[in-house]
């Protein structure tokens, strides 16, 4: 979202105007719906995540400060700190000494230091996914965007899965790369 | 690659280990910086990957509860039969309305600071619906919300469609509840928008709008 549009939609919001909240929700409950269902998988739960959300947004609107964070930025930590807390207290609910991947994922979600959260904003991630090269960019929307296993994806572009874990592993490095260079540009 | 564990912290980030690789990797963390960091990392990335590129849209309901909330925290009241109403009107249909009223022909769309809303008027095939489209450029998404729709025939949908420069563009289908009421939130499909319609169409329509239009925004090619 554009500087002037998030400025715009957080002045209303610091006004409590509810076309602003509108805009928002219309925005962005997409990203977290997607982002919880593919961490909780569990509809009911996302939805719980995207209510939650947004409403802690209008609770702390006040708070919001555009001129040190952009908006989707502001957003996207907030909607991360629910899925990864909600994690959390089921994986204490559960009490399993099974390791599950999302036990461990909520261990790391935190980012030490902050300083890669504040450079990934949405913008960032489109401008870094278009530099990859096209079978590459392929395999990280079927695997990380649509949420189709590597055996999935690999039947749909008819590689082998040999081939398709090689390019998502080559398209994960070369990501967190250009990341790592944003945040020393920044 | 500094670790040969690397491989596996990054897949563990988009959920692609089996459960042996996931308790491997879960032993090797605690001995390794490096993995952790890649682990912190890669999570980092896949989250902005499925927040900024997904776009499965919650249900309606989802969104009047956000909206109802909010608004008992700011101190309003509305009766539940006016929240539908209020998606309609809150959209910066005051001025709207007022040069409605007065007779005079409302604009094709008004563009605010970064973001476009048009009404919806109908056509002779359905007289009592009215609507409300508005687009976030930026943000890459639109909205379409409609009143007084009637509810139609197994086999039938109502299908919204953003003209372009380029000529209409399918949006995607309106889904009406039981009181005529229609919200969707989509991508914008196109560039250069020209307008909306809405048209009756049988499920996955083809590429260009066949059934009778009975939503059209003001100046939107016929």
């Amino acid at each position: 979202m554009a500087d002037a549009v998030a400025r715009d939609l957080a002045r209303g919001l610091a006004k409590g105007d509810m076309l602003a909240l509108q805009s928002l929700y219309d925005a962005y409950a997409p990203g977290v719906f997607a982002l919880a269902m593919r961490r909780l998988s569990d509809a009911g739960a996302a939805e719980e995540i995207v209510q939650d959300v947004f409403f802690k947004i209008w609770q702390a609107r006040a708070l919001f400060d555009a001129s040190k964070s952009d908006l989707s930025t502001w957003l996207f930590a907030i909607a991360r700190n629910a899925v990864y807390d909600r994690l959390r207290n089921e994986a204490r609910r559960a009490r399993s000494a099974q390791v599950t991947q999302s036990a461990m994922l909520e261990q790391f979600a935190a980012v030490e230091g902050s300083s890669l959260e504040l450079i990934i904003s949405e913008e960032r991630v489109r401008e870094i996914l278009g530099r990859l090269p096209p079978e590459q960019r392929e395999i990280v929307r079927l695997v990380c965007v649509d949420g189709r296993t590597v055996a999935d994806a690999a039947r749909v572009l008819a590689t082998p899965l040999g081939t398709a874990k090689s390019r998502l592993r080559a398209a994960m490095r070369n990501l967190r790369q250009q990341l790592s260079v944003g945040g020393m540009e920044e | 690659m500094i670790c040969e564990y690397e491989d596996l912290a990054q897949r563990a980030a988009v959920g692609a280990l089996d459960a042996q690789e996931a308790e491997r990797l879960a032993a090797h963390l605690p001995v390794c910086a490096h993995c952790r960091a890649t682990l912190r990392e890669s999570l980092l990335l896949a989250d902005a990957l499925v927040f900024s590129e997904a776009a499965p849209m919650p249900r309606p309901a989802v969104r009047r509860r956000v909206l109802r909330r909010a608004r008992r925290l700011r101190g309003w009241t509305w009766p539940i039969s006016q929240v539908a109403v209020f998606g309609l009107l809150v959209l910066g249909t005051g001025t709207w309305m007022g040069a409605a009223l007065a007779g005079r022909a409302p604009a094709t769309a008004t563009t605010h600071n970064g973001y476009v809303v048009g009404s919806l008027w109908p056509t002779h095939k359905v007289r009592t619906a009215k609507g409300e489209v508005m687009l976030l450029p930026e943000a890459g998404r639109m909205t379409v919300m409609a009143a007084g729709l009637t509810v139609l025939p197994l086999g039938r949908v109502y299908e919204a469609w953003m003209m372009t420069s380029h000529g209409p563009v399918a949006v995607g289908p309106l889904h009406v509840d039981r009181e005529g009421y229609a919200w969707m939130a989509a991508r914008i499909p196109g560039t250069g928008y020209r307008g909306l319609v809405v048209s009756i169409e049988q499920p996955a329509p083809g590429a260009l709008p066949k059934g009778p239009i009975v939503l059209r925004s003001q100046g939107a090619a016929r």
